[in-house]
């Protein structure tokens, strides 16, 4: 037996299916529960997004004094978070399908960031979530651009990974803009410059908008006082990016949180997807606001396990998980923001030097 | 309350492009028709919104609504239905209704009767109050398309229960544009108390000497200006003698409907028919297989498909490639909106009926369906 460096203990078939079996029943009960509660809670979060945002780019119009400046930028940085996360991400996975609000509708709801709605529920909706963690499958295991796993080959390009990281985290909209265009494949040759003229036309259409509203039409509108609303627009962007970086990267790139090879998919029960779910995603403990403000992303674990459960259900069904993981001697990754971003930096730090794979964690006992 | 300020911006964007075209460069539709609402106003960028204006009895549990919808509603036309949309606990439910009353100016009349555990009927009738807001289709049907422009043939109407609502509007609009009505309405209901239109439809048949309006009620407790009897071969063979060429319309539930064309379809110039109840299985045993049909809208085709297979499969079988992605339930890729009929989820065991999105790999048909695909 390889030792393994995964806190989890490997499930025999058995336990692995009747694992799933429990994971469906709880997703089975929280889908039946869904209704009146949900659709008053996603429309309140909208009524204050929209207030947030309304606040905040008002305030800037008064930006030339310093106090209007902070509180209209940071209002207007939070109703962007709220409207990218808790509204923007969860009504894409069709959390809020069941309300038949064709503006709640998640195959048609576009969000208000550069990148496409279309290609976001491609790379994350079906490749993340179906894929989750498995390297080589799942491109967001380091957006094509990182080393966060001994899995992954090094090139002595990754000492620059810190700075790269530093960056994505900084333009982190305009990184999953271009997610799916995939341009590592350019190099190799998988792709070329006509496919991907052709497939950035979207984005491109998409950005320019949201790059005229932000830079050029709401600071036109205020006039003499440009400059103010345009920096604040730039800064209020720039929290959104930093915020949705951390709170993403805390999901998936903890110490515990693992990497899988391709060769689970082979056959791979309903159970044993569960399974990979749970050991490939990592929750923040927080308060309220805190999970709302992360769209509940905080609770990574319950998402992926129920990505179409409504998030805000997350909270209380992960008692019911942890209870289940007890159960099975499965590791629940979770702890506070800072301790969970501090292992992502030292992932991101350690490497981008050379390292070497820990022998695999194995899902299922032989 | 229609807030002014609204109502110009409605204005603006009406006259696009140039200031609909910054209002759009400035914010997204959602945020357009969030704060239209949220300032008292109707108005939206695309879809219709009315407004509640009156609400009136027109017979026991039968209640009209006159609605006043923003400027997004296109042309109605005599005959036609529309579909209401309401929010009914968290959830958005909608049934189709027919135009009923004249209304003035761009407003419309929709008569909703109470069905016995009709979700979106007991809503209508318990809980909308004037001053309120639902939402609308775009009219559609084409019951009148013409028999209002051809006034030489003689009209043969039949109606049963509800259908009486669109088949009223047609008179109603005929004689509005003055047109003199030749012919006879049949009007069946069940109970004597049901009777809608009644006043109109008198003073319609006084005005127009060449129309009669027959009654049909088998109560036990009649009514005097009603007969008793039902759509039969007798009566058939009457019609038939009476109006040789005349232009049939029939309105009401299936069964209705069914008979109608059987006995009068082969009778004078032309038969229209339109029936409003659908036909829904029951939710059955996993065990026996059913067989339905299902309507792709936008591929035009039209599949048999068995209840014991997901739709995703169905439809890839049959030659299309519908979008997907996990074929698990998961990533909501292969979801579409679907327009009639009912779909079970598999995963949550939830039986959709109606309009609605629907998660094609975990979906089975229970009844025949139609999907925006
Ligand atoms: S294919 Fe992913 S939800 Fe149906």
């Amino acid at each position: 037996m390889s030792q393994s460096k995964s806190k989890s203990r490997a499930l025999s078939p058995e336990e692995l299916a009747a694992f799933g079996a429990e994971l469906d029943a709880l997703q089975q009960q929280a889908i039946a529960a869904v209704g009146e509660r949900d659709a008053r809670y996603i429309r309140r979060i909208i009524r204050v997004q929209q207030y947030l945002e309304f606040a905040g780019r008002g305030l800037l119009f008064a930006g030339i004094f310093p106090p209007a400046w902070l509180l209209g930028t940071l209002l207007l940085g939070i109703s962007k978070i709220l409207e990218n996360m808790e509204i923007g991400h969860n009504v894409m996975h069709g959390q809020y399908d069941f309300m038949n609000d064709p503006a709640l509708s998640g195959a048609s709801y576009e969000w208000d960031t550069v990148g496409t709605s279309d290609n976001w529920r491609e790379s994350h909706n079906y490749k993340h979530h179906t894929y989750t963690n498995i390297k080589g499958v799942d491109d967001d295991v380091g957006y094509g651009l990182l080393r966060l796993f001994p899995e992954q080959r090094w090139h002595p390009a990754f000492i620059l990974q810190p700075l790269f990281a530093a960056l994505l985290a900084l333009l982190f909209q305009w990184g999953v803009a271009i997610q799916e265009l995939q341009l590592g494949k350019l190099l190799n040759g998988r792709k070329s410059w006509a496919q991907i003229r052709r497939e950035f036309r979207p984005v491109w259409r998409k950005s320019r908008r949201l790059l005229l509203k932000d830079y050029l039409f709401f600071p036109l509108l205020a006039g003499p006082f440009f400059l103010t609303v345009l920096s604040g627009n730039l800064v209020a962007n720039l929290i959104r990016n930093l915020w949705t970086f951390t709170i993403i990267f805390c999901g998936h790139f903890t110490t515990d949180a693992e990497v899988f090879h391709r060769s689970v998919l082979d056959g791979e029960s309903r159970g044993h997807w569960y399974l990979r779910q749970l050991r490939g995603s990592s929750n923040l403990r927080g308060g309220k606001w805190f999970h709302i403000l992360s769209g509940n992303l905080s609770h990574q674990i319950e998402h992926h396990l129920f990505p179409t459960v409504p998030a805000h259900r997350y909270q209380g069904l992960s008692l019911d998980v942890q209870e289940i993981c007890r159960r099975y001697g499965q590791h629940y990754n979770t702890g506070s923001l800072p301790r969970q971003f501090g292992q992502v930096v030292w992932r991101i730090l350690r490497h981008s030097m050379p390292s070497a794979p820990a022998p695999r964690a194995a899902l299922i006992a032989r | 309350m229609t807030s002014p300020f609204l109502s110009s911006a409605e204005g603006l964007i009406a006259r696009k492009p140039v200031l609909g075209g910054l209002v759009a460069a400035l914010m997204t539709e959602g945020q357009y028709d969030f704060w239209s609402r949220e300032l008292g106003s109707t108005a939206a960028w695309r879809r219709v919104f009315a407004r509640v204006v009156a609400a009136q009895w027109e017979a026991a549990d039968t209640l009209t609504l006159t609605l006043r919808p923003n400027r997004n509603l296109g042309q109605v036309s005599a005959g036609q239905h529309l579909t209401v949309s309401a929010d009914i606990a968290g959830r958005r439910h909608c049934r189709s209704y027919s135009l009923s009353r004249l209304a003035s100016g761009r407003d419309i009349c929709l008569t909703v009767r109470r069905e016995p555990g009709g979700l979106v009927s007991n809503f209508l009738h318990d809980h909308v109050q004037v001053g309120d807001v639902l939402e609308l289709s775009q009219p559609y049907g084409d019951l009148a398309t013409g028999l209002v422009s051809d006034a030489t043939r003689p009209l043969l109407m039949l109606a049963a229960g509800s259908g009486i609502t669109a088949i009223y509007n047609l008179l109603a609009s005929m004689a509005a544009s003055g047109r003199s009505l030749q012919g006879e309405l049949l009007y069946w209901e069940k109970q004597p108390d049901r009777f809608c239109f009644t006043e109109e439809l008198n003073r319609l048949q006084a005005e127009h000497a060449g129309l009669r309006v027959s009654r049909f009620c088998n109560a036990t407790e009649g009514r005097e200006d009603a007969e008793r009897g039902r759509l039969d071969a007798a009566l058939a063979a009457r019609l038939a003698g009476a109006y040789p060429a005349a232009s049939i319309v029939a309105c009401g539930g299936g069964a209705f409907v069914t008979a109608a064309r059987e006995l009068l379809g082969g009778v004078g110039k032309e038969f229209r028919a339109e029936a409003f109840t659908p036909s829904f299985a029951t939710i059955d045993d996993e065990t026996d297989e059913q067989f339905y049909e299902l309507v792709l809208r936008r591929s035009g085709k039209t599949l048999r498909v068995s209840s014991r297979q997901s739709l995703l499969e169905q439809i890839e079988d049959a030659g299309l490639s519908p979008e997907h992605g996990c074929r698990m339930g998961i990533c909501n890729s292969c979801s579409c909106q679907q327009r009639g009929g009912e779909s079970v989820n598999e995963l949550s065991g939830a039986a959709l009926r109606g309009q609605g999105a629907v998660r094609l790999c975990v979906s089975r048909a229970n009844s025949d369906l139609e999907l925006d695909l």
